[in-house]
């Protein structure tokens, strides 16, 4: 076994080095033939170094002590390293690098890149696929090709084509892709602009998230703003701030507004929650909805139980099992976070058309109209007309335009 | 860091070296901090004792060298730094509308 020592600022033809191979600042490594220097055992640099030709080795271990920003590690081809790469420098690979591990202290710039677990201290510019373990980048992150990773942290801006990531997606600044991107979470602090057809597990966005078409996704937790141009698909949706759909919004399970939402189209979902405002051409909850703010749907609200929280409006038909007007509505919760309670007091709850089997209004509620087989009036509530079929109990102080009027039928419900 | 089209903010110099830090959860020496931040030896070390001094980064020594982490107290004053840095952003875009 023969160890090679390359002194600084020369420049030295190599081929095979059967040991360690070990080279002094601004060193040039060049091939003998063949193109390709290969070191048996570890490469050890002590900071800038040139290699001329691709270069493979067992492991590589660049120092930089002390010498502070500005050495750069270039290799003009293609790296091998079967272990890890420890560069405390910035490093460019003008063809791809192939790394067990790889461990870059400043910039890395590399034509493609696989490797199990990639981290750079600084930004990271990829001009064809990256296929890694866990990425880390302190700086940005850019690739113009496709990405297949387990999870990326970015602390800066990240950008590339599209792509797989299978766990966790972190960006502390914006991210955009040009090609749909299929992830498992993804933590969004600054912008997010992601093309049609993207789906993942959950998002949450603190920024603003924007969907260029169609997207699918299992939780949405959104912070800031989120706009999808199309439609949107979810299990759970969290709207703290304010959640734009172009065309129609679905939850399977729960909706969950203390912000804003716009649905351009049809909201349906399993249970609703509104302590902010929400609008939409019609508005289905399969279970309950809970409303405490403001809710504007042009076709309707449609639930098995409605309940309009004392001091909050409907804009448009309410439809319903149970239609509870003017109810105080329990306080809602954020995780992590106090109750936050959407009852205005000295508020009159206001409602447009109301139809449903039984229909209770509260004190200091108005409705247009009522259609329910059974009505209950509480002191204090104005109605412009009530049309029963089966039961009525009116209070000693109450407000109708109309003397409240029994039916054998009831008109169908808009919704 | 960076790509910036305006001057850093010492909150955001702060930010970025605190940044660069907490992607090396085993420590990492100055000369490679000073390569991800982009930032020279001698005035990041400043930067950096400072942030240990806050206690948001913290400094142990072995015989190889100095090693900077971060701290829990630093993890949050970054989720809390970017975080508000995402709703400065949306009341910016809000301004513009």
């Amino acid at each position: 076994m023969t160890d090679v020592a390359v002194k600084a600022n020369t420049r030295a033809p190599l081929g095979r080095v059967d040991g360690e191979l070990r080279a002094g600042r601004n060193a040039t490594i060049e091939a003998e033939s063949g193109g390709r220097v290969v070191v048996t055992e570890g490469a050890y640099f002590e900071g800038p170094v040139t290699i001329d030709c691709d270069f493979e080795c067992a492991s590589v271990r660049v120092e930089g002590k002390g010498f502070g920003p500005g050495g750069d590690v270039v290799i003009r081809g293609d790296l091998v390293v079967h272990g890890s790469a420890d560069m405390d420098a910035s490093v460019r690979v003008t063809g791809t690098a192939k790394a067990e591990a790889m461990d870059v202290g400043g910039h890395l710039r590399v034509g493609g890149i696989t490797t199990g677990r990639l981290r750079v201290g600084g930004h990271l510019e990829c001009k064809g696929k990256l296929e890694a373990g866990d990425v880390d980048s302190g700086g940005h992150f850019t690739v113009y090709d496709e990405i297949k990773v387990n999870s990326l942290r970015v602390g800066g801006h990240a950008e590339f084509k599209g792509g797989a990531i299978g766990g966790e997606l972190k960006v502390r600044g914006h991210l955009k892709t040009e090609e749909p991107l299929t992830y498992g979470q993804i933590q969004v602090f600054g912008s997010i602009r992601l093309p049609a057809g993207s789906s993942g597990q959950h998002l949450s966005a603190i920024g603003k998230a924007e969907f260029e078409g169609d997207m699918r996704c299992k939780e949405i937790d959104v912070a800031g703003t989120v706009i999808v141009n199309g439609n949107c698909s979810s299990e759970t949706v969290k709207a703290m701030g304010k959640l734009s759909v172009a065309g129609s919004l679905t939850a399977s399970q729960a909706l969950d507004v203390l912000g804003v939402v716009e649905v351009k189209q049809n909201l349906e979902c399993e249970s609703l929650s509104v302590g902010g405002k929400l609008v939409a051409d019609s508005v289905v909850a399969h279970a309950r909805a809970d409303i405490g703010g403001h809710v504007m749907a042009a076709k309707g609200l449609k639930a098995r139980t409605v309940n309009v929280g004392k001091g909050s409006r409907v804009n448009g038909p309410t439809i319903g099992d149970l239609v509870e007007v003017g109810k105080e509505i329990p306080p809602m919760t954020v995780e992590g976070q106090h109750p936050v309670s959407f009852t205005w007091p000295g508020r009159m709850t206001r409602v447009d058309d109301v139809y449903g089997k039984t229909v209770r209004m509260g004190p200091y509620s108005q409705a247009n109209r009522v259609f329910a087989e059974t009505v209950e009036i509480e002191n204090g509530a104005v109605a412009a007309e009530i049309t029963y079929t089966s039961g009525m109990r009116l209070p000693k102080n109450y407000h109708l335009q109309k003397p409240p009027r029994r039916a054998d039928h009831l008109p169908e419900p808009p919704l | 860091m960076g790509r910036r089209s305006s001057k850093r903010s010492k909150t955001d110099l702060y930010a970025e070296v605190l940044e660069v830090i907490s992607h090396y959860p085993e420590g990492a020496r100055i000369t490679k901090l000073s390569y991800g931040v982009g930032v020279p030896v001698d005035r990041l070390k400043v930067l950096v004792e400072r942030l240990c001094r806050f206690g948001l980064a913290r400094k142990a020594a072995d015989d190889e060298g100095v090693y900077y982490g971060v701290t829990p107290r630093g993890l949050e004053f970054l989720d809390t730094f970017w975080k508000m840095k995402g709703f400065l952003e949306e009341f910016g875009e809000a301004e513009r509308y």
